[in-house]
């Protein structure tokens, strides 16, 4: 089996370029090589989506950069009982991983030890103690839950965010099934979403011997049991932590959902791992700016520094990556912002009509730039829940008016206009006098008593 | 004999169907709120599945719940949620500690328990859960209701991310244009300005001007393009003036001025002369008149 796996990735390595963005080399970490059966269909779906996986368990030492570049784009541990990291790897590793743009997923189980514990905590994701699980009385599934309450059914109706750039609900053909441990999220790390949660009767317990009854209060119940988180790190590099290993594995991909009380129905377990694996691994919404533009009205180029109350164009193309290619990007809400130290001017951009020959989105407006001069910048800083953060910085220098840009005359300043222009006519009309106004001429009577 | 075989076979029986839809008994639910020094403020004997409504509690109290689980086997989940009925739905689970013997309870004073109370006061729905591995159908009974008081001081804040979304807008205000006078001062003004010219057309009437110097030009024409080129020339000084005033720099000014000026000095000269002229015409035909 191992080396038909192996011999699959090499046939896979050949096909042609891979759908994420950030590339298709993926290492995945394994407690044992035989676990590898047990998760065959997330291995069909990731090759065919031209990954190159190579799966190793923890025991082979393994590095993730060389010579000061990632060596892997992708990284999956799938191995919560690993008491130690591969001999290469330790937490810092795989945090510089993330810092160089890798992606992780990152599975547990109620088995899950120290080392993944702590690597969790990086991110602000506090895992349960060892040999708990998230038990559910009255949410278990019928079939996989009998003995412990402890696989669970998950409506993501109602208990999964709504945020449709991660996992689009109305993509799922059925609820979520969940054996494993529960974590809670931070709830002030902007950076980090619950994705799934534990229904309301849910609590996190020591699974392994129920006859003892949970007499206190558990840590984490109802809603602040997350199930599924995600992180996307500020330099765009995305994260998820599963607590369940069994989420992904063959079995809960093909078993149907038989919650207690309820009937029977399909899972929507591969397509919500797809969605998530498609997200996390930097396959959709993702976005890019592709160019900015800023100008006075009228002009074309950009000039070397504006002055105070121009009027002025900005444009920005935002293209957004999906299903192996680029498309135009539309939204209502990208909104320009004039900064120096704060805001000055905080616009909405409009979008221009996107056609058939499209490849970005251009979005567009015109304003007067303030009264106030010093060095300004233009930023479009876009930050929408599950897309990449847009943060588009160009700085310019506003001068003040020069001499010569005041008005040059005022309608208050007429008498002093009309008393210099009068020195000037007064001359002209005084000399015409003196020279030929016959003053001076011999016919002039002088009356003489 | 029989009673006993009888007996035998029913305990076989159950302990056969354990797993096969049987579910939790649960009795004697009892409500109480105490005040802190320990004296009763309410108390609600619950049956299911009535609700209560419209308990309120401060954030001192106790809340004290017992029950009595009749089944053989001890639940796993003998709990109580309160969510709250904003829009931030909190849940908080509380769990009773139930004996051997089926009883269970728990106290709960408001101001040491989850800091999620303390955000202020909000309504709560209770729900009490009781469940556990060994029987299928887990129980669920709506208790009602409850309102719990903020703490009076000190509530605490509940924590909360960035949300990241559509600002508002800012529109920069302009500084005002410089406030001016009325015009219609300058207008005033401008009209005194000018009346010296018409004290002065008023003296020049009263003179009596005529130009009968013009009229004579007509048969010299010497004098006559002398006279066009000199008042030329000066108007052209003030027309430069005027450009120098409203568009160019000092420079063209200086050339143009340079070539006017001397043409105007050359035929002044001319004109100045024929003005001299006149004079001493005038003043020998006055000596003529006199003699």
């Amino acid at each position: 089996m191992r080396a038909s796996i192996l011999l699959s990735t090499l046939a896979m390595a050949m096909v042609a370029q891979a759908t994420s963005l950030t590339g298709p080399r993926t290492l995945v970490l394994l407690d044992t090589l035989d676990d590898a059966d047990v998760y065959t269909d997330l291995w069909s779906d990731l090759e065919g989506r031209h990954f190159n996986l190579t799966i190793n368990d923890v025991s082979s030492p393994v590095s993730l950069t060389k010579y000061d570049r990632r060596l892997y784009d992708h990284l999956i541990f799938l191995a919560p009982k690993m008491k130690e990291y591969p001999k290469g790897m330790n937490a810092k590793a795989v945090v510089g991983f993330m810092a160089e743009g890798g992606n992780v997923i990152l599975a547990g189980s109620s088995e899950l030890a120290n080392p993944l514990r702590e690597l969790s905590r990086e991110f602000d994701v506090e895992f349960d103690s060892r040999y708990t699980s998230v038990l559910d009385h009255f949410n278990y599934d019928k079939e996989l839950g009998q003995a412990k309450h402890d696989a669970i059914v998950v409506d993501p109706t109602i208990h999964m965010s709504k945020i449709d750039a991660i996992v689009p609900q109305d993509k799922l053909p059925g609820p979520i099934l969940f054996r494993g441990i529960g974590h809670s999220a931070n709830p002030k790390n902007s950076l980090l979403t619950p994705l799934l949660w534990a229904p309301q009767e849910a609590y996190s317990w020591e699974s392994v011997n129920l006859d003892e009854s949970a007499d206190q209060d558990p840590l984490i119940a109802g809603k602040d049991i997350s199930l599924v988180s995600v992180m996307q790190a500020r330099n765009n590099a995305r994260i998820a932590f599963l607590g369940s290993t069994d989420m992904l594995s063959d079995v809960f991909f093909g078993a149907p959902a038989k919650k207690q009380g309820g009937k029977e129905t399909v899972n929507g377990n591969r397509k919500f791992i797809e969605e998530l694996t498609k997200w996390t691994f930097q396959e959709k919404s993702a976005l890019d700016v592709v160019a900015v533009q800023h100008h006075k009205v009228g002009e074309e180029e950009a000039p070397a520094h504006y002055r105070i109350k121009d009027n002025m164009t900005y444009t920005i193309s935002l293209a957004e990556y999906r299903e192996g290619e680029w498309h135009p990007f539309s939204a209502d809400d990208v909104q320009l912002e004039l900064i120096m130290l704060d805001p000055y001017v905080r616009k909405t951009l409009e979008q221009i009509e996107l056609d058939d020959q499209s490849t970005v989105g251009t979005f567009t407006t015109t304003l007067q730039l303030p009264d106030q001069y010093g060095v300004f910048k233009f930023m479009v800083n876009y930050k929408r829940p599950g897309l990449t953060y847009i943060e588009s910085v160009t700085t310019v220098g506003i001068h003040p008016f020069r001499h010569d840009q005041y008005p040059r005359f005022i309608s208050q300043a007429k008498p002093y206009y009309t008393s210099a222009a009068s020195m000037g006519v007064g001359l002209l009309i005084f000399s015409f006098v003196y020279l030929w106004g016959g003053l001076d001429s011999s016919v002039k009577t002088t009356k003489k008593a | 004999m029989a009673k006993f075989r009888s007996l035998l076979l029913v305990t076989l029986l159950a302990s056969l169907s354990t797993a096969i839809a049987e579910s939790w008994k649960v009795q004697n639910i009892n409500l109480i709120i105490a005040a802190p020094g320990g004296n009763k403020k309410a108390e609600h004997k619950l049956e299911y599945p009535y609700a209560v409504e419209n308990i309120t509690a401060d954030s001192t109290d106790v809340f004290k719940f017992s029950f009595k689980i009749e089944n053989k086997e001890k639940p796993h989940q003998a709990m109580v949620v309160f969510q709250s009925q904003d829009e931030f739905q909190d849940e908080i689970m509380v769990a009773a500690s139930v004996k051997s013997s089926g009883k269970g309870r728990f106290d709960l004073s408001f101001n040491k328990a989850d800091a999620k109370f303390k955000y202020g006061t909000r309504k709560y729905t209770m729900t009490f859960l009781v469940g556990g591995p060994k029987i299928e159908e887990p129980y669920k009974y709506t208790l009602g209701n409850i309102e719990v008081k903020g703490p009076s001081s000190n509530p605490a804040t509940r924590p909360a991310r960035l949300h990241y979304q559509a600002q508002p807008e800012i529109h920069h205000q302009f500084r005002p244009d410089q406030k001016l006078i009325n015009t219609a001062i300058s207008g005033l003004f401008t009209f005194l300005v000018l009346t010296p010219f018409a004290v002065l057309f008023f003296l020049w009437n009263k003179l009596g001007i005529k130009f009968e110097p013009l009229q004579a030009m007509a048969s010299k024409p010497f004098d006559l393009i002398n006279a066009v080129v000199f008042f030329g020339s000066i108007a052209g000084i003030e027309l430069v003036f005027y450009n120098y005033w409203t568009h160019v720099t000092l420079f063209p000014v200086l050339q143009a001025l340079g070539g006017l000026s001397v043409v105007a000095f050359i035929s002044g000269r001319y004109v100045l002369s024929a003005v001299q002229t006149r004079r001493l015409q005038r003043t020998a035909g006055s000596a003529k008149k006199e003699l």
